[in-house]
C-alpha cells in the first residue's frame, strides 16, 4: 500500500522545500498535492484522503489548527510552524507531531520514523480535537477586550473612528450618531449592542438614547424642571440624564 | 498641623489626638523654659526655694495658657485654617490679638485654681495687656516665619517630586517604546520564516536566497540602528519598509505587490522611529495575509500645508464593522498625540482603488519638520 501525504503551506518555497526533503528522506511517500491555504487543504484532503497531512499553522483563510479540527480520525497530522510558542508547548506528540521551521533533516527523520511506526502498527491517529482543546486552553487569555475602533461613514467616505475620540453617541431613528470633535458620523450598530461592547469605565449610558464618554463630561447641572443635565467639555451641548441613570451622578 | 511639627524631630509620629495633647504639653514646657531663661537675670533670686517658685510658676502659667490655646484651636480649627490662607501680616495680627485674648482667659482660669497665688494685677490692666501684646506679637512672628518657610519648603518638595515623577515616566515610556520596537520589528515568526525560506531556496534558487538574505540583513541593520536612536528620517523609514516588504515578497510571491511614493524633498525630513512599521505590519497581518489572493500595499507621503501625511494603503480584507483589535494602530495614535498634540493624527478609511473590494487606508499626519541639513545651510 502506498502512503500518501499532502502539504499545506502558504509560502510556496517552504512547501517545495519540505516536499524535496521528504522525497529524499522518505522516497516511498507519495506527495499527492500541495495546498496554498486552509480551504485548499480541506478540498485536497476530501479529494485524496491522504494518510498524512503536513499543516502550516498560520495560513490565510483557515489556519492549520482549524483545518486539523475538521479532520476525521483517519489522517495523521504533522504541524509545521515557525514559532508558536504557546501552541508548541501544548503539543503532545502522540496526537500530532510538530516540526519547527526551518525544518532540519534530523528532526524530519524522527518525525518520519514515528509516522512509519504508527502506520505499520495500523495505529489510529491521535485525538487531534482533544489536543486542539488543550492548545486553546494554553493560549494566553486575551479576555473580553473592549471596542477600540468604530466603522462610521461621513458622506461617501467610511472611516474607522477611535472610540476615545467619541464625545457621545445618540440614537436617532435608524442610525446612531457619533459625535466627535470633528462633527457627526453615522453608524448602523444599535445603541444597546454598542453599549455592551464599550468599556464601562469610559462610557456611561445616561439616557435610553445616549451614551457619553465619561472623560468628556465637564459638569452636571439641574434645569428648572429638576432634571439632571450633563455638560460636555469645550462644547455647549447639554445632554439630559434620565431618572433611571441619575444615580451615576449622585457622587459628583 | 500642630506647631511642634515645625521641628523635623516631631514629624516622626503620626497625627492623633493623644499625640497632640502630649505635644501641647511639650510645647508649653519649651515656652516655659524660654521664659525662665529670659526671666532669670531679672528675677533677683536669693535662695533655692525662690528658684523653685520661679520655675513652677512659669510651668504652671505656660501649661495653663498652652492648654487654653489647645482647646480654642480645637474649637476654632476650621476658622483658623481660613485665616492661615490670608496675607502674612493679617495672619500675624490675628494670632497676636487672639494670643492676647486667650492668654487672658488662661489667666482667669489660673486665678480660679485654688492654692495658686496669683497677682490680680495681671488681669485686665493696661500694663499687662501691652506686655501681653508684645510677647504675643513676638511669638506669633517667630511661629509665622517658621510656618511660612516650612510651607514653601513643602511646596518645593512637592514640585520636585512631581518633576522627578514626570521625568521617570517619560524615561519609562521611552524604554518601553524601544523594547516594543525591538520585539515588534524582529518578530520571531518573521525571523524564522525568513530563515526557513533561505534554507529552502539555497540549493534550488541560490540567487533568490541571496537576494532575500541581503534584504533581510539590511532590514536587520536598519532596525538595530533605529532602536539605538530616537529619530530617523522619512527616507530611512521608507528604505526600512522596502527591505521588510522585499523579504515578505519573496515569501508571499505573487500574493504581495508593493509600491512607494516618496517626494525627494521629504526624504530627509526627521521623524520619530517606529511609526511606520506598525502600519505596514497591520496592513500585511490583518489586510493581505488572511486574504487568499493577497493584494497590493502602497506607501506614500505628501505635504499638506504645514503637515506631512503618510499613507499606508492595502487592498486586503478591510476592517470589520466594529473591532476590538488594532492595538498596534492605537499605540501609534497615542504616540502621535503625545509627540505632536493636535497635529499628530491617525485616520483609518476604507480603501477602494478598484471599486469592487475595499482594503484599508491608514494615514498619519505630523508637522513638517525642517531637515537638519537644510538648517545648516
Amino acid at each position: 500500500m502506498t502512503v500518501t501525504a499532502i502539504i499545506a503551506d502558504d509560502e510556496i518555497h517552504l512547501a517545495n522545500y519540505l516536499h524535496e526533503r521528504l522525497a529524499e528522506l522518505w522516497p516511498e511517500l507519495e506527495i499527492a498535492g500541495i495546498a496554498k491555504n486552509g480551504a485548499e487543504a480541506i478540498r485536497l484532503i476530501d479529494d485524496i484522503g491522504p494518510n498524512i497531512v503536513f499543516l502550516d499553522i498560520r495560513m490565510p483563510g483557515l489556519t492549520g489548527l482549524e483545518v486539523a479540527a475538521r479532520l476525521d480520525r483517519n489522517t495523521h497530522v504533522v504541524f509545521v510552524t515557525a514559532f508558536d510558542q504557546y501552541a508548541v508547548e501544548a503539543f503532545d506528540r502522540d496526537a500530532a507531531d510538530y516540526l519547527l521551521k526551518p525544518v532540519t533533516d534530523d528532526r524530519l527523520q524522527r518525525a518520519i520514523d514515528r509516522l512509519k511506526k504508527k502506520l505499520a502498527n495500523a495505529e489510529a491517529p491521535g485525538d487531534v480535537g482533544a489536543l486542539l482543546g488543550k492548545i486553546a486552553a494554553s493560549l494566553p487569555k486575551t479576555g473580553a477586550s473592549h471596542l477600540r475602533w468604530i466603522r462610521a461613514s461621513v458622506g461617501e467616505v467610511t472611516r474607522q473612528v477611535a472610540v476615545d475620540e467619541v464625545h457621545y453617541f445618540q440614537a436617532q431613528d435608524k442610525y446612531v450618531s457619533v459625535y466627535t470633535a470633528e462633527g457627526e458620523l453615522l453608524i448602523r450598530t444599535p445603541l444597546s449592542e454598542l453599549g455592551a461592547q464599550l468599556n464601562p469605565d469610559d462610557f456611561w449610558q445616561i439616557h435610553r438614547s445616549t451614551i457619553v464618554n465619561v472623560h468628556r463630561i465637564a459638569a452636571t447641572t439641574r434645569n428648572a424642571m429638576g432634571h439632571t443635565l450633563v455638560r460636555l467639555k469645550d462644547s455647549k451641548v447639554e445632554l439630559p440624564v434620565s431618572r433611571a441613570f441619575a444615580h451615576l451622578f449622585k457622587q459628583m | 498641623m500642630h506647631p511642634l511639627e515645625l521641628l523635623p524631630f516631631f514629624r516622626r509620629w503620626p497625627r492623633s489626638m493623644v499625640r497632640n495633647v502630649v505635644y501641647t504639653m511639650v510645647f508649653s514646657l519649651l515656652i516655659a523654659s524660654g521664659f525662665i531663661v529670659i526671666g532669670l537675670p531679672f528675677a533677683n533670686i536669693r535662695s533655692w526655694s525662690q528658684f523653685g517658685e520661679l520655675i513652677s510658676a512659669n510651668i504652671i502659667v505656660a501649661l495653663c495658657i498652652g492648654f487654653t490655646w489647645h482647646f480654642f484651636m480645637q474649637l476654632l480649627g476650621p476658622l483658623m485654617r481660613r485665616v492661615n490662607g490670608k496675607p502674612f501680616w493679617v495672619v500675624i495680627a490675628t494670632y497676636t490679638v487672639l494670643g492676647c485674648a486667650i492668654t487672658q482667659v488662661g489667666f482667669v482660669l489660673l486665678s480660679l485654681i485654688p492654692g495658686v497665688q496669683f497677682s490680680r494685677g495681671w488681669l485686665f490692666t493696661a500694663q499687662s495687656l501691652i506686655t501681653m501684646l508684645c510677647i504675643s506679637f513676638v511669638i506669633s512672628l517667630i511661629m509665622g516665619i517658621a510656618w511660612r518657610s516650612r510651607i514653601s519648603g513643602l511646596t518645593m518638595e512637592a514640585e520636585l517630586a512631581r518633576e522627578r515623577e514626570r521625568l521617570e515616566a517619560a524615561e519609562r515610556a521611552a524604554v518601553q517604546a524601544n523594547l516594543r520596537a525591538l520585539q515588534a520589528q524582529i518578530e520571531p515568526h518573521f525571523l524564522f520564516n525568513t530563515l526557513a525560506n533561505v534554507t529552502g531556496l539555497i540549493h534550488k534558487q541560490p540567487d533568490t536566497a541571496k537576494h532575500m538574505l541581503e534584504e533581510f540583513i539590511s532590514y536587520l541593520r536598519a532596525t538595530l540602528a533605529a532602536t539605538r536612536e530616537d529619530h530617523t528620517t522619512l527616507g530611512q523609514e521608507f528604505a526600512l519598509m522596502k527591505s521588510f516588504l522585499a523579504v515578505l515578497q519573496v515569501r508571499m510571491g505573487e500574493r504581495l505587490q508593493v509600491s512607494f511614493d516618496l517626494p525627494d524633498q521629504l526624504s530627509s525630513m526627521p521623524m520619530p522611529q517606529m511609526l511606520l512599521q506598525p502600519l505596514v505590519e497591520n496592513a500585511i497581518k490583518h489586510g493581505l495575509e488572511p486574504y487568499i489572493d493577497g493584494g497590493e500595499i502602497s506607501l506614500s507621503a505628501r505635504m499638506e500645508g504645514p503637515l506631512v501625511a503618510i499613507t499606508v494603503a492595502d487592498t486586503g480584507v478591510g476592517f470589520g464593522n466594529t473591532t476590538s483589535g488594532g492595538l498596534g494602530l492605537q499605540n501609534v495614535r497615542e504616540r502621535l498625540a503625545k509627540l505632536f498634540g493636535e497635529a499628530g493624527r491617525l485616520t483609518i478609511e476604507d480603501n477602494a482603488p478598484r471599486g469592487t473590494r475595499s482594503g484599508t487606508r491608514v494615514t498619519i499626519t505630523l508637522p513638517l519638520q525642517e531637515s537638519k541639513t537644510q538648517e545648516a545651510k
